[in-house]
């Protein structure tokens, strides 16, 4: 299905935050990974045949501005209390993936009321010395994405589009995306989150990818285990990107959970 | 025309295999690779080679930053500005510079700047690079998302430490200081002259031209590569309609001077070898963090500055093709004359940086080239752009008023 976006602006004067929003259903909030989207995407088209899914691109990613505006986790989430009362939305489903899901548990600490179930994917933030990770800001720049895949060819496919894409354009929005990610992670992905996840009361599903790189598996447990009563899913032959890799497993995953 | 001395101050023990074994020569570069007692040698080898380019009559000796990297051992530059203040008398010191963004508060980098401008007498040239992506984001960990607003900020900051006499607060961005008042004061008023080491960013430009900056192109790719940001940044301040000054511009070149073209080939071009093959072997995932050019810069087209080097560059060519393509300027006085008034014509430059000290050149060697380049290459060249005032160069205290620094002498057994 072609989604148009679309643009709302929370206050006089910031930049304008670009936005999907289809489907039917409870609304849900998708909270994107470190390298932005790939427009409407296939685990959207799945995830909308249930709820109402509603997925902004952050601030300083794809054609959203406004990263000069936020600094720090707190201004992220009250950009997104504000998103979320300029689209109508009282309280949601959360699915944050990657950066998102950094976010996403953010805004489950400071507003739970705004968060109705909370699904971290491959979640970023916490720094972990013995599970390690590899330097996402730190590849060969016209590659600097392949890392993120559990089969690094499958960039060619799913963000070159077989060729399709313009190189450079491709670079340049790459580098975009992930300047704005490294406004928040550099130059270790440590935002500090991890002493306030005590306070998600939301019910939360960890997920974590085999094959994820960036963020290994190891990290599910860590999540897990400062967030009560919270559980966990793996997803098999996916990278951090698992979202572009298996489209339909992370979006029944995800699904399923937010169903309970 | 003048003509500075620099040394990047390269390890000169890198293993042949090297370029196999290790991934790259900057950021992650295996320290175990580094003997210091060698070091010890190096550094005072080096030091006495910027000391002897003095004596023979550069007007300036020439250090910067870089840190992690195998090929400059300076991640304190202002320490090496110190000991060259002290040992030489009338030549100014370059110091090209301290990456300003990096330092926290940069109140600290008007401070050293300001005494070494007083024990020299005033012969402080203060470079304000913002530093190659290896050493201000991945080895010092600075934001490059915020790396280039932090740079403006800090220099915004020195420039008023040194100018305003009055203590001041700062209430920044990236620093917030309630009292602003550094002591020493430079001795150049209202500040030493600034100069901005440039890789590849158009931004550099404007900044350059709008503040009466000098401009220095730094790379290793040489003249015939650095036309193109030479002319960018003439192009830049004719369209502000300010004047051609060739001053205002300055170059770095590699350089190879022997009694005879095939000396200059069979004798140094494997120390040229040495540091292309080696000192410029850096993995690409470091040559340019996101955020760290601007957009503008990357739709220039322009490569980031040793990332463009090392992916094509000089690897693997000839030693004719080198010189042809201007990689090195090299062979016997006259030809290096010839090609050195070739360079500084199309170039448009007043200033010069001399790489003479390449790779792992031995300082014998080292020595021979620089004493030929001064006796008889640089006064051929002297008068090229007479006419021109040169508003760059530091203005020391006169002679009379320097101090004379006491000899070293061992210790004297009672």
């Amino acid at each position: 299905m072609e989604v148009e976006i679309k643009s709302v602006t929370l206050r006089p004067g910031s930049p304008p935050v670009q936005y999907y929003r289809a489907g039917q259903g409870e609304p849900l909030l998708y909270l994107h990974h470190i390298a932005g989207m790939q427009g409407w995407e296939p685990a959207m088209e799945e995830l909308s045949k249930r709820f109402d899914v509603i997925a902004p691109y952050h601030p300083g990613w794809g054609p959203s501005g406004g990263l000069d505006e936020v600094d720090n986790g707190l201004d992220l989430v009250l950009h997104y209390t504000d998103f979320l009362d300029a689209v109508g939305v009282g309280s949601a489903y959360v699915l944050g993936h990657s950066l998102g899901a950094w976010i996403a548990a953010e805004l489950a600490a400071i507003m739970p009321q705004r968060v109705r179930r909370l699904v971290l994917a491959a979640p970023v933030g916490i720094w972990d010395e013995s599970a390690g990770g590899e330097d996402p800001f730190a590849q060969p720049p016209m590659a600097a994405t392949a890392v993120l895949f559990a089969d690094p060819a499958r960039r060619q496919s799913l963000v070159l589009k077989d060729g399709a894409a313009d190189p450079l354009e491709n670079y340049v929005q790459e580098m975009k995306d992930l300047k704005a990610a490294a406004k928040f992670l550099w130059p270790l992905p440590d935002t500090g989150v991890a002493k306030r996840l005590s306070r998600v009361s939301a019910p939360t599903l960890v997920v974590t990818a085999e094959r994820d790189r960036f963020i290994p598996p190891a990290y599910g447990a860590i999540w897990q285990s400062r967030i009560g009563g919270a559980t966990r899913a793996s997803l098999d032959d996916a990278g951090h990107l698992a979202n572009l890799e298996h489209p339909a497993e992370f979006a029944r995953v995800a699904g399923a959970f937010f169903s309970n | 025309m003048k003509f500075h001395w620099f040394n990047l101050m390269p390890y000169p023990y890198l293993p042949d295999d090297f370029r196999q074994k290790h991934r790259s020569v900057w950021v992650d570069v295996d320290s175990r690779l580094y003997d210091p007692v060698e070091g010890h040698r190096i550094y005072n080898d080096y030091l006495d080679l910027l000391e002897f380019a003095a004596e023979l009559g550069f007007d300036g000796v020439g250090v910067n930053e870089h840190h992690a990297n195998a090929y400059g051992l300076m991640p304190s530059p202002a320490l090496m500005a110190a000991t060259l203040a002290r040992r030489t008398r009338d030549v100014s010191i370059v110091l090209l510079g301290m990456s300003i963004a990096l330092y926290n508060p940069p109140t600290r980098v008007a401070e050293e700047m300001a005494m070494l401008d007083v024990i020299s007498g005033g012969r402080l040239i203060a470079g304000f690079p913002v530093g190659t992506s290896m050493d201000t984001n991945y080895a010092f960990g600075s934001n490059p998302a915020t790396l280039r607003e932090r740079y403006q900020e800090n220099h915004d900051l020195i420039l008023r430490a040194w100018a305003d006499p009055d203590v001041f607060s700062w209430n920044g961005r990236f620093n917030k200081l309630r009292y602003v008042n550094i002591w020493p004061r430079p001795i150049q008023k209202p500040h030493p002259p600034i100069w901005i080491p440039g890789g590849g960013s158009v931004e550099t430009w404007d900044f350059c031209a709008e503040n009466d900056y000098n401009y220095s192109y730094l790379s290793f790719s040489g003249y015939k590569r650095g036309q193109q940001l030479m002319d960018g940044f003439h192009t830049r301040v004719e369209e502000m309609g300010k004047p051609f000054n060739p001053y205002q511009a300055a170059f770095a070149q590699q350089i190879v001077v022997a009694d005879s073209d095939a000396e200059a080939e069979e004798s140094y071009f494997q120390h040229a070898r040495y540091f292309f093959e080696r000192c410029l072997h850096v993995y690409p995932g470091f040559a340019d963090a996101p955020g760290y050019r601007t957009e503008a810069t990357i739709r220039a087209g322009l490569k980031a500055q040793v990332g463009g080097v090392s992916a094509g560059g000089a690897l693997g060519k000839s030693y004719r093709e080198c010189v042809d393509e201007g990689f090195l300027v090299s062979g016997d006085p006259d030809s290096v004359t010839e090609q050195m008034e070739h360079l500084i014509k199309t170039l448009r430059i007043g200033h010069v940086f001399t790489l003479m000290h390449i790779g792992d050149m031995p300082r014998e060697k080292c020595e021979k080239s620089t004493r030929l380049f001064a006796e008889k290459v640089m006064p051929r060249l002297r008068h090229l752009w007479d006419g021109y005032e040169d508003h760059w160069s530091p203005k020391a205290l006169p002679q009379s008023r320097l101090a004379e620094p006491r000899a070293i002498r061992t210790r004297v057994t009672v």
